[in-house]
Order: C-alpha cells, then structure tokens, then sequence
C-alpha cells in the first residue's frame, strides 16, 4: 500500500502514468478511508487506465464491470448455470435420486456463475474493482450497487451470505451523461480528472512518444491545447494527442502546416463541423 | 501541528461542522457521513492550507458545478495564507482545474447537452433533487446555457394546451413557467445564501 500521495505518484510514474499531486491526494484518501473512487471527467483523461494502474502499482487482480443501459443483477453479479442444473437433474433423475436430494445438490456453487462483483467481493487477494461509465447503467443498478458498496457483502438466497475477504479498492467512473443519486455520491471520494496542462501534457507525449523531437513536442501540445479552448462539440483527448504524435513521426513530418492539419485532422477531431471549424483559423494563433 | 493552522480559532471540528453548515446555506448538501470523511482525511493529509482544501474539496463536494462556491466560500472561510504564496496570488490550488482559468468550460456537459433534447429530459429526471427548482439554481451557477434552455422549453412545454394571446396572457404564461421552475424558491435561496454569507464573513 502507498505510503503518501507522493509515493503514488512516484508508482505511478514508473508505470508510464503521470499524475499531478492533487490527484494523487485523493486518490491516497480514497484508499485509506476505504471508500469508493468516484472519478468523472471528460471521455479520453485516462479514468479507466488510472484504475488499471492502481491495479498494477498495487499487485492487485484487476475486476472490471463495463456499465450500459439495462446491465443486471445477472450480468453484474452472479447467475445460476440453468444448463448445467438441467444437465444435473437429469442425470440424478436416472439414477432414481429423491427430489429433496436433487433440489440441495443443484444449488451449490458448482452451478455459480459469478459474475464482476460476486468475484470481486470473493477474492483472497487484494482486489481492484472498476466500475466503467457508471452513468451510462440506470438507475435501479445504481441503488442496487450502493446496497453492495456500503455492506460489502451479497446476499444469494439459495446459499447464503457472501461476505468480502477484503474490501476493494473500488474506482467508479463517469462521463457526466447523468447525476447519480445523493446517497451514492455521499459514500464515494470525488476526483475531476480534466485535460492536463501544457507541462503535464508534454511530459506524457515525450513519455508515450519517445523519440519525438523536442521542440515538435511543445508545438504540438500547444495546438491541441489552443484547440480545447474553442467550443469544439468533441475536444481532442490525451490519447488524440498521442495518437496525432505519433502519426506526425510516422509520416517524418516535423513542422505543422496548414497542409499537415488538412491532411491529419481526422486523427484528434472527431466531427465534420469541428475540422470545418479549425480550418477557418489562422494557424500561428493556435501554434502560439 | 501547531505554527502551520492559520486560524485555530475554534478546535477544528467545531470549524468544519461549521464551514458545512455554511456549504448547505449555498444549496450544496452535506451529510453527517461526508463531515466525518472530512476530518479523517486532515488527520492523514495534516493541516497546511492547500492539503486541507484538497481534502475538504474531495470528501464534501461531489458535483464539478459546486466547485466555484466551494472555492470561494473555502477562501473567505479559511483565511490563512497558503504556504506557497501570499493570498490571492496563486492562492487557490485548484485553480487550474475549476477555477476561473476554466473559462467555465466544461466540455462533458457541453456534449451531453448537445446531443438534444434527450439528455435534457433525462438530467430533467435525475438532476440534484430532479427538481427544476434545483437545476436552475445548478445551471445558473454552472453558467450552463444549454440546460437553461431545456428547463425554459420544459416549463414551456408544461403549460402547453394554452393558446398564445396578447400581453396579459403572456405575463400569466410567463408567471406559470416561473413557478414551475421555482423560480422564487430559487431567488430566495440565492439571496438568501448571499446575504448570509456577507453577515457571517465581512
């Protein structure tokens, strides 16, 4: 376990994951109060990756439950193996078995699908347990989730009770598509993850990009950075950034032209109306 | 750790307990459990004033659009110097990331909001209370113009059924539109909250 905030950062550094102080702070908080991460922020600052690294950095078993509309219970946490009981009442049902001794052998947890969060709560070992767009789920898995967050503990009615090992470190991200309840809010730690500044963008492109050019690293962070400014309906993200860097040192182009932008937009915008949008600028005011 | 807490005028938790209360004066909820949160995090984070922004800001506040209240109220509240720089210098140290620097931008909301009226319905339904009352007081204070026309198309919407007539039945309409949104429930609580804070702070 991490020692101070800065350790963290230092961890996380090695791991190629570059995290201001700040950050790092809550996130040293959220592990030592015990209390779900909840991070929110624009899509692409890296909110899923932070959980992985957390992961890593801690020699924890990462568990990941993607979030969508209409996610369950039975996706989420665990499912009876119906093939598999069939298979198993069929079989005692040649053997003569009584109903009673059928009833109590296909309830045990042979036939246990568990799913993310029944693993999560049953593991031995430290457990790293992301919880991804959590907003994007509705709003009975949101209470439903709380009820497992605040008792850490699952309750199968055929089994019994399943009770954490060890609490998880739980990270929860959103992509403020909607509010969660007061009461889920009031259990977790907040982080607002924003795009980085000028340094610390630089400092992941020289990072995830290594052998680019210096001074073409600074201009190209400037540029990306001088575009976020503009109401863009999907500013470019750090992995846009990356992705930009790259492509520029693989076609061996190591100055922005008006030419590169037209030819290269399409790598870190998204929308017709944000390309049309940036060719109508003059170029030395976003390279400023 | 004594020398470092700027203004240990009352023991800390009476001062904490306090700052909340005042949070609360401001629309932002605050309960028991996140106070007890709040404390525990100083007693790992210590007491320098930047530490202690830090850690009030994640355990009590859990919406970005109550950041700006949060800062300013903290600043007024804790009047110690930071112990990088003097006040209002580079005082706040999350400046960079809600402060005014952020030009209020906030690109999540802007895209949620764009893709039409959906979202609207749906942030409608599960806003802070789902109260139009509560998300205009937040799109206010967000300066979030795209929610503030939802709310109006709403409140519209919900008058509907009325056939557009002159000026007085225009002043009815917009009289109902302001009462489902709360309008004066929303004045008053805004007021009331500035007028309180003058009385407690200067």
């Amino acid at each position: 376990m991490f020692t101070s905030p800065e350790d963290i950062q230092e961890q996380f550094a090695r791991r190629k994951f570059i995290i201001g102080l700040k950050h790092a702070t809550v996130v040293f908080l959220a592990l030592r109060l015990h209390r779900p991460l909840l991070v929110e922020g624009p899509a692409g600052v890296g909110k899923t990756e932070l959980a992985r690294v957390l992961a890593e950095t801690t020699g924890s078993r990462f568990i990941r439950l993607q979030c969508y509309e209409g996610l369950d219970e039975c996706k989420a946490l665990y499912e009876w193996n119906y093939h598999k009981q069939l298979l198993r009442i069929y079989a005692d049902h040649q053997e003569n078995k009584t109903w009673e001794h059928i009833r109590q052998s296909i309830y045990t947890p042979e036939f246990l699908l568990d799913r993310p969060l029944l693993k999560a709560l049953s593991q031995k070992d430290p457990v790293v347990l992301l919880i991804d767009e959590l907003d994007k789920s509705d709003e009975e898995f949101e209470s439903f989730l709380l009820e497992i967050l605040s008792e850490y503990q699952i309750s199968i009615p055929e089994l019994g009770t399943v009770r954490a090992e060890q609490i998880p470190a739980v990270v929860l991200t959103s992509n403020n598509f909607r509010n969660f309840g007061d009461a889920l809010k009031r259990r977790c730690i907040h982080l607002y993850i924003d795009y980085p500044d000028f340094d610390q963008e630089l400092q992941i492109v020289r990072l995830k990009v290594p052998g680019i050019d210096e001074r073409f690293a600074h201009r190209i962070v400037s540029f990306i950075q001088n575009l976020r400014k503009d109401r863009l309906r999907k500013a470019p993200s750090i992995a846009e950034t990356i992705n930009w860097a790259e492509a520029l040192l693989e076609l061996g182009i190591d100055e922005i032209t008006e030419k590169v932008i037209d030819q290269t937009a399409g790598v870190f915008l998204k929308y017709r109306e944000d390309i049309e949008k940036i060719s109508s600028r003059e170029l030395p005011e976003l390279l400023d | 750790m004594p020398g470092e807490w700027v203004a240990p005028v009352k023991p800390l938790e009476e001062k904490i307990t306090d700052f909340c209360r005042c949070l609360r004066r401001f629309g932002i909820s605050v309960a028991g459990s996140e106070i007890a949160d709040a404390l525990r995090a100083l007693s790992l984070v210590g007491l320098e004033r930047d530490d202690v922004y830090g850690a009030l800001a994640c355990t009590l506040i859990k919406e970005k659009a109550d950041m700006p209240i949060f800062t300013s109220l903290f600043r007024m509240y804790f009047k110690g110097k930071s112990t990088k720089a003097p006040e209002e210098d580079t005082g706040d140290p999350f400046e960079d990331v809600n402060g005014p620097g952020n030009d209020g931008r906030e690109p999540a909301r802007v895209e949620a909001a764009n893709s039409s009226g959906v979202i609207s319905e749906q942030r409608m339904r599960s806003g802070i209370e789902g109260e139009p009352c509560a998300l205009l007081i937040k799109a206010v204070k967000e300066g979030d113009y795209d929610l503030l026309e939802a709310l109006a198309h709403h409140a519209v919407q919900n008058i509907s059924g009325r056939r557009p007539h002159g000026i007085e039945d225009a002043r009815e309409l917009v009289k109902r539109a302001q009462v489902f949104l709360g309008w004066e429930k929303a004045m008053d609580e805004v007021f009331e909250g500035v007028l309180s804070s003058r009385a407690s702070f200067f």
